[in-house]
């Protein structure tokens, strides 16, 4: 990844690339619906400076999509911690659970997030986990697969949603017969038939197995990018070490990944993989990894 | 006090099952080390060791200073070791942890409890003047196993580590600078070194799990734990079991057996890398040691 080409900005700084998409360009047609423009991570609205009306809050290069209809801008960086905002999917960790909620680890060393009952759905029909008895009985320590609701400097804690049953605890989740959606686990298989047959039979045989045997492996960001993206940046990766050990993960954006596979075995196989190639810093490279990584998965996996 | 993370029961469930298969997250089998990495510094006695991610380095340094009333005939040798945030995010300045003792006191007692280091050969003048010897142990990185870096860590900066000559002639002391003199390496009578068992449940046969080097998470998760110190003969120096779970005689003497084993190799890698050292340093700059020699003219 060269940032060469790129202008890195910096928190505070001005942002004049903007200012074409705020205001009504006078040869364009005029739109049926006022344009906004909306803000991703990275930058935010400062009404005590009028001549800037968006600030940055974070270093990185913007990432504009001039869109006529949709006009987006963000930050694009990839700090060195995980800095939560809203919609991110994340793992985390139950540390104990209050009367109104579940307090769970985000990421160490830090303040615990919440997830409000109320924000915990537990089926397709919308019952979240208020009442006590459709409450989950989780152990501590559990894993839940969450996603970041509300950020709010001034908030004290970091509030997750439970948003429905993709979501949830889990280990406990693919023992029952709802097999997660495609979207949520990424099945990567070693025969091509069944990879050409998308993640449904595939992912059946293997979330329906009576034994499991997760791990939970903590990645570095860019690393976590890169499992994230999985049909682009992560492709070279993920192709060779699911070529030699079919595996299925749960990647949370806060740098938690959650990796399955048939045996123990092979589960360490995987996290040695992802882990040697973090550690290598491999995601640096120019080719996005894929020699290093072949040759990191060819040493662990056997050739 | 930052509390350490949360292991995940996922986590904790794979790496205690994974491990009576003899299997670790990091591929390597349950009875063996880490790759130890010793690299030394421009100064004598400036060593830096890695075990995977955990680093520690060792700085001897050396004054004269006057000795205690009542050991005329001994210098004296302290090691410090202070843990700061830098090592890991739960360890605070000022505030020692459990691990903080534990670890200066076995030092005290594998290293100099056990007189690996001469303190008599330290004496310039009796009574008079003394050198004395101390040890700062600067902990970078931790993920697990800092007891063995540590000891590992100060003994390869002692047998590094060179003191310059002083020649007395009545009352006159003269230290010689290193440009003058050879300096002599320190009288090491042997190189006590730590290795910890970390115990962690029993497997099928109901035998102890017990594993070398422990990851830090790995540490998290134990029951309990012992350190021996052994040297290269295979003479047991101490050993430190507080508290955690019971470990049966039989057990404690295969450990002790497969320390010693251990030792052996970790005494032959740290005299390698001496050796190494010692051939780069003279390496084209022997000219600057020739003017060392003794029967040069002064």
């Amino acid at each position: 990844m060269s940032l060469d080409a790129l202008e890195i900005i910096l928190p505070g700084d001005a942002l004049p690339q903007l200012s074409p998409l705020l205001t009504q360009q006078p040869d364009q047609p005029q739109d049926t619906k006022p344009r906004s423009l909306r803000l991703g991570p990275g930058l935010t609205l400062s009404p005590s400076t009028p001549s800037t009306p968006i600030l940055p809050y974070r270093y990185g290069t913007l990432n504009l999509t001039t869109h006529t209809k949709r006009p987006t801008a963000s930050i694009l960086s990839t700090p060195r911690h995980y800095h939560p905002s809203p919609n991110d999917p994340v793992l985390v960790t139950l540390l104990r659970t209050t009367a109104e909620q579940f307090m769970v680890q985000l990421t160490p060393y830090t303040p615990p997030a919440i997830i409000p009952f109320e924000n915990y759905i537990i089926n397709n029909a919308g019952t979240t986990a208020s009442a006590r008895k459709s409450r989950p009985n989780l152990p501590i320590g559990a894993t839940i697969y969450a996603r970041v609701s509300v950020v709010h400097k001034h908030l004290e804690a970091v509030e997750l949603s439970v948003p429905g049953p993709d979501y949830g605890e889990v280990i406990s989740q693919k023992n029952t017969s709802s097999t997660p959606s495609g979207q949520k686990t990424k099945k990567e298989s070693q025969s091509s038939s069944s990879a050409a047959a998308g993640g449904t039979t595939g992912a059946a045989s293997l979330a329906n197995r009576s034994e499991v045997t997760p791990y939970i492996l903590t990645t570095s960001q860019p690393m976590t990018k890169l499992l994230l993206a999985e049909d682009t940046l992560g492709k070279p990766l993920l192709s060779a070490v699911a070529s030699k050990v079919p595996f299925e993960m749960i990647v949370g954006k806060n740098g938690r990944v959650w990796i399955d596979a048939a045996t123990q075995k092979e589960v360490v196989k995987v996290v040695r993989c992802f882990k040697e190639f973090d550690e290598a810093e491999a995601w640096n490279d120019d080719d996005g990894g894929l020699v290093r990584g072949r040759e990191i998965v060819g040493r662990v996996c056997g050739r | 006090m930052p509390k350490e993370p949360e292991i995940s029961l996922a986590e904790k469930t794979f790496v205690l099952e994974a491990l009576k298969q003899n299997l670790r997250i990091d591929g390597r089998d349950i009875h063996s080390f880490r790759d130890i990495q010793l690299s030394f510094g421009d100064d004598y006695g400036f060593v830096d060791v890695r075990l995977g991610k955990t680093r520690v380095l060792a700085r001897i340094s050396a004054e004269v200073i006057k000795p205690r009333q009542d050991r005329p005939f001994e210098g004296t040798f302290t090691i410090s070791t202070e843990m700061g945030p830098m090592a890991s995010p739960s360890f605070e300045v000022g505030r020692p942890t459990n691990l903080d003792h534990t670890l200066s006191r076995l030092l005290e007692k594998s290293i100099r409890r056990s007189t690996a280091l001469d303190l008599e050969s330290l004496c310039i003048v009796t009574a008079q003047r003394v050198w004395s010897l101390r040890a700062d142990l600067h902990f970078l990185s931790h993920d697990g196993n800092l007891i063995d870096t540590a000891c590992i860590a100060t003994i390869t900066a002692l047998a590094h580590f060179r003191l310059p000559v002083v020649t007395v002639s009545g009352e006159d002391i003269t230290i010689h600078p290193v440009t003058e003199r050879v300096p002599v390496p320190l009288s090491l009578l042997h190189w006590p070194i730590c290795v910890t068992f970390s115990f962690l449940g029993e497997d099928e046969d109901g035998e102890m799990v017990c594993v070398l080097d422990a990851t830090a998470q790995e540490e998290a998760l134990r029951e309990g734990d012992m350190t021996i110190t052994v040297n290269k003969n295979g003479e047991v120096c101490q050993i430190s079991k507080s508290g955690g779970v019971a470990v049966e005689a039989e057990t404690l003497m295969k450990c002790a057996r497969m320390a010693a084993e251990k030792v052996k190799g970790i005494d032959k890698l740290i005299t390698t890398a001496l050796r190494d050292d010692e051939v780069t340093r003279n390496k084209g700059n022997l000219d600057w040691l020739k003017e060392g020699r003794s029967e040069n003219e002064r």
